[in-house]
């Protein structure tokens, strides 16, 4: 665990607004004293608030590129959505090789796992080993995080592979063991991150399970130092493996396009992820093989960290799928390893945060006090108060967490 | 080449899809294990197999083939060519064993897809 | 504390807010921590049955009371009444006109889904004064 969340608030610069409370999707901002705070256990990190924070109160954080300094060998992680922040420079062998440029000693694309992950997936599809339908993506771990949290029932639709890129950090690891002859401690693994959610999954829990993984970097400074059109980068040799199906992943449907002739589902944006899960959840949407979700809009060149416009980035990579410059079939990988060892261990668990309480009598008086506080506030949802709406201020209140005087519109009545 | 031509250099019987017969095809893939067709994706593509199962036809359906020829004469059962038909995928049989059925077809000019 | 109750007026021929109730009702049941299998019960029985008071009735009113051990929905509607209860539950039955059919509704689904996902169900239906349904759910 690091010591520095990927959503950070700092307090000086914020002048109580509201505009983070209002656009958080869980309801994990509070106002209060004229600053915001945030509610770690709830938060998933989707990087919302940030975009809104007028005073840029609220911040991004990630590891800066210092922390290659402790490695003899360096390795880059490089997500797919990289290819698509540079629409002026038509080669992706361009981007790989800058990256060496700038101190990586060995560069893995996170898309060659997407390739061998899509082929696993097919097969599960095609053996009908999904038992929960549908399946649902788990490449965007602000989602992951938020069916953890608001849609636990449907935990078990959660496909249980690695995500991309803990599988592209397994294996870029051992091919830097062999290339570099090097001992563990020695190799540096660094994920270049394209949104905070990927940034805390890595740094604060979710993906702990895998060790291979030394730190993570963010898109946009990786771009701030890149300078692909050194000329001197055309001359070394073309070691770009991704497929054209691969790097499609970091675009919304994109995975899905790796399984014709399911009947799939791409969601991207928050509030429509929001709005899909509950229609799985109430079996609306039946036969359903796979939902594709991704937090932010375009899917991950839409994440903060990115520094293009998400559409212009989104028509750069549909144009190199088209190209000639990537493997047109799929994987140059083998894929030869146990099941196991692209199966995440430990399974997501249901993380009910948003219970009123443990003991079901407990919550059944909060919430019918919750209720009868509710009938004196005035149901516009202003956020004077601090909370984002009239239910959250009653249950707050209700929890001990703020005074009922706080209400403006309770205060007039007197 | 179409999948009429396909039928007619390999002197094989259509099972079902008879509609979808005149489809172009540009690739062909010829295997018994699943899991190599699963791992290249091919545009138009046939699948040449000796295996015959329920599974073959899902595997056709997730990489998008227009067809599925079975060789040394073998025939799925009443299921398997049902969900072939719900799909409109050809499934055709051919007296043929693999390795003259796939040569006949790169002779007259249909290569494979993976490079 | 035994029990707690909600009130929600569902508003006839209005197919932007149907199922709004069930909406309501899921996140509150959610909040209070009953099991998930036993949420996703109610709200399933629930939808169908304010979908149906939309449908036929031209709304009405649906209590849901939390208690100990059970959840219990009640749709109580002044509408047409089910001529042929028998009728209705069977499986593809439907007097659903082909404008509702056109929005994904009306598959004659309705009640059979909403007694096989509920632990009891009675209906009490009398044509030309109103149908009240009753589903109980047992909380495990």
């Amino acid at each position: 665990m690091k010591d520095f969340r990927a959503v950070s608030l700092d307090a000086t610069k914020c002048i109580g607004c509201t505009h983070c409370m209002r656009k958080c999707p869980i309801g994990a901002i509070r106002v209060r004293d004229g600053k915001a705070s945030i509610d770690y256990e709830k938060c998933i990190f989707c990087g919302n608030c940030i975009k809104v924070c007028p005073t840029h109160a609220l911040n991004a954080r990630y590891d800066t590129y210092e922390i290659l300094n402790g490695y003899k060998f360096k390795v880059a992680l490089l997500p797919s959505c990289l290819y698509g922040q540079f629409p002026h420079i038509f080669s992706p062998q361009l981007v790989l090789n800058s990256l060496k440029n700038i101190g990586f000693d060995h560069v893995y694309e996170v898309a060659r796992a997407s390739d061998i992950l899509a082929i696993i997936m097919r097969e599960k599809f095609v053996m009908q080993e999904f038992e929960h339908m549908p399946a649902i993506n788990n490449n965007c771990p602000a989602c992951v995080d938020l069916i953890q949290k608001r849609f636990p029932t449907l935990i078990d639709n959660l496909i249980d592979l690695l995500p991309p890129a803990l599988l592209a950090a397994k294996l870029a690891r051992e091919e830097a063991r062999e290339i570099s002859g090097l001992p563990d401690e020695d190799i540096g693994v660094f994920y270049i991150s394209p949104c905070p959610a990927k940034v805390e999954a890595i740094n604060g829990g979710m993906y702990s399970e895998v060790k291979e993984l030394t730190g993570v970097l963010s898109v946009a400074e990786t771009c701030k130092l890149l300078n692909p059109v050194d000329k001197n980068d055309v001359e070394r040799t073309m070691d770009v493996k991704a497929s054209n199906m691969g790097i499609a992943w970091c675009t919304s449907g994109g995975e899905s396009s790796n399984f014709p002739n399911t009947k799939q589902l791409a969601v991207d944006g928050i509030e429509n992820v929001i709005s899909v899960l509950k229609e799985i959840e109430d079996d609306k949407l039946t036969n359903l093989d796979f939902a594709e979700l991704y937090a932010c809009h375009g899917g991950c060149v839409g994440g903060l960290l990115n520094i293009t416009n998400t559409f212009v980035a989104k028509s750069k990579i549909h144009t190199l799928r088209k190209t000639v410059m990537l493997n047109k079939t799929n994987s140059t990988d083998k894929f030869d390893k146990p099941m196991a060892y692209y199966c995440l261990k430990n399974k997501p668990k249901a993380n009910d945060v948003f219970k009123l309480d443990k003991d079901f009598s407990v919550a059944m008086e909060k919430m019918a006090k919750i209720e009868s506080v509710l009938k004196r506030l005035p149901h516009w949802d202003c956020g004077v108060c601090g909370s984002p709406t009239c239910r959250a201020f009653a249950e707050d209140v209700v929890n001990g967490k703020v005074e009922l005087d706080k209400c403006d519109h309770l205060k007039e009545e007197k | 080449m179409t999948i009429r031509e396909i039928s007619e250099i390999l002197a094989a019987n259509i099972l079902c899809g008879e509609g979808q017969i005149d489809t172009e095809v540009h690739s062909a893939c010829g295997s018994d294990m699943m899991s190599d067709v699963l791992a290249y994706v091919k545009d138009q593509s046939i699948l040449l197999t000796g295996l015959v199962n329920p599974q073959v036809v899902r595997t056709a359906l997730m990489m998008d083939m227009k067809c599925i020829c079975f060789v040394r004469g073998k025939t799925p059962d009443e299921k398997t060519l049902q969900i072939a038909e719900e799909n409109d995928l050809v499934v055709m049989s051919t007296k043929e064993r693999m390795y003259s059925a796939c040569g006949k077809l790169y002779c007259k000019g249909l290569v494979g897809g993976a490079e | 504390m035994d029990s707690i109750v909600w009130t929600f007026e569902v508003d006839g021929k209005n197919f932007e807010h149907a199922g709004s109730a069930s909406q309501v009702t899921k996140a509150r049941l959610k909040q209070m921590g009953l099991p998930n299998d036993v949420v996703r019960r109610v709200i399933i029985a629930m939808y169908e049955g304010e979908i149906n008071m939309v449908i036929h009735a031209d709304g009405g009113v649906a209590t849901v009371t939390v208690g100990q051990d059970e959840v219990v929905v009640e749709l109580k509607d002044t509408g047409k009444g089910i001529e042929n209860i028998e009728l209705a539950m069977k499986e593809g039955f439907s007097t659903a006109t082909g404008a509702i059919r056109e929005l994904g509704f009306g598959a004659g689904m309705g009640l059979p889904n909403m007694k096989k996902y509920s632990d009891e169900m009675v209906i009490d239906s009398t044509v030309g004064v109103g149908t009240t349904i009753t589903m109980k759910f047992k909380v495990a």
